[in-house]
């Protein structure tokens, strides 16, 4: 059956109001990494064009950090490490998604942390139109505020100095939080992820040990009823 | 060349893996075992960025301004305070540490 467009164009409004919060603050997560880029010497076109194309705000912040220390081909290698698990999400996405292989592809092309955790319908359905209106603000603010904190050329320790750094790990942790109250045995999923991580972190490199703790789902898994009557 | 070559390159990686489940999969649909488990990755994945935001990269070098930060910002939203209320918070919180840790 043919959707209606109002319905269309309701469901891509509710995502653009779920992503209005997520895109103030990567607003100003953006405005510290184009400061930081600036004072590494990416100047102002660089990161804005970084941010634009690769819109992964974790990936980014990691190529900008290993290209100063090693090699390129070291610093692609961890970032995209970093940005594996849109593999995961990707896949998961897939069952939700309409059209050809392309079309699907290019709608997957919208996939961010915040907007997949919004997007989410539960038992592993998505909203692609939600999807795509909460990526939207993202988009814009992680953009904009990434050429405006090169182009204004901020001194990175005053991002540190006014504690900036610490909107992204509170804004997941706010979005996990957001997402295990849906389910009975998230608590379990996000204790057991944090162990795998910190152990992985050990012995691996961060992207690895993100990996590692998308392990962390089977903690999740409900037994099945059992149907059998006592012995 | 180094800067943009490696731009460029993570342009392609990153679009190559949101890219990756209609290009593996088509129509297939994912097995149902497996769909169950997707429900839960978002906060698995979340909670292991968190964790590496707040240990540092070798999970050693705990950052103790944002730890505050993120648990006041956690303990906000259980009370049901807004997102932007939460991180907002949270910042100040952080920048305060630091102010008194110097």
């Amino acid at each position: 059956m043919r959707r209606s467009q109002p319905e269309t164009r309701e469901r891509y409004v509710r995502g653009l109001r779920l992503g209005a919060g997520p895109g103030l603050v990567v607003f100003v997560i953006g405005l510290s990494f184009g400061a930081t880029a600036r004072m590494a010497g990416w100047g102002v076109l660089a990161p804005t064009v970084s941010s634009a194309l690769t819109f992964s705000g974790s990936a980014q912040f990691t190529l900008l950090t290993a290209l100063t220390s090693g090699s390129a081909v070291a610093a692609v290698v961890a970032a995209t490490l970093i940005n594996a698990r849109y593999l995961v999400m990707s896949l998961a996405l897939n069952d939700s998604l309409r059209g050809s292989r392309l079309t699907r592809s290019l709608q997957a092309q919208a996939l961010c942390d915040a907007s997949f955790v919004g997007a989410h319908l539960g038992g592993g359905r998505f909203d692609p139109l939600v999807l795509l209106g909460a990526s939207t603000p993202q988009w814009v603010g992680w953009v904009s505020g990434t050429f405006l904190g090169a182009a204004a050329g901020l001194p990175p320790e005053l991002a540190h100095r006014l504690g900036v750094d610490v909107a992204f790990p509170a804004f997941f942790a706010l979005l996990a939080l957001a997402d295990v109250r849906r389910s009975s045995t998230g608590g379990r999923v996000i204790t057991v992820a944090a162990i795998l991580t910190v152990v992985g972190l050990q012995v691996l490199d961060a992207g690895t040990a993100v990996l590692l703790a998308s392990t962390a789902v089977l903690a999740g898994m409900k037994r099945p009823p059992t149907t059998r009557e006592g012995p | 060349v180094r800067l943009w070559g490696s731009i460029l390159a993570l342009v392609v990686t990153a679009s190559t893996l949101k890219a990756a489940g209609p290009v593996a999969l088509g129509s297939r649909r994912l097995r149902p075992a497996l769909a169950r488990l997707v429900e839960s990755l978002a906060p698995a994945l979340l909670t292991a960025l968190v964790v590496v935001a707040l240990l540092g990269e070798q999970g050693r070098a705990p950052d103790i301004a944002r730890v505050a930060g993120v648990v006041v910002a956690v303990v906000l939203f259980l009370r049901r305070a807004p997102l932007l209320l939460c991180v907002v918070t949270a910042t100040i919180v952080t920048a305060l540490v630091r102010v008194v840790g110097g």
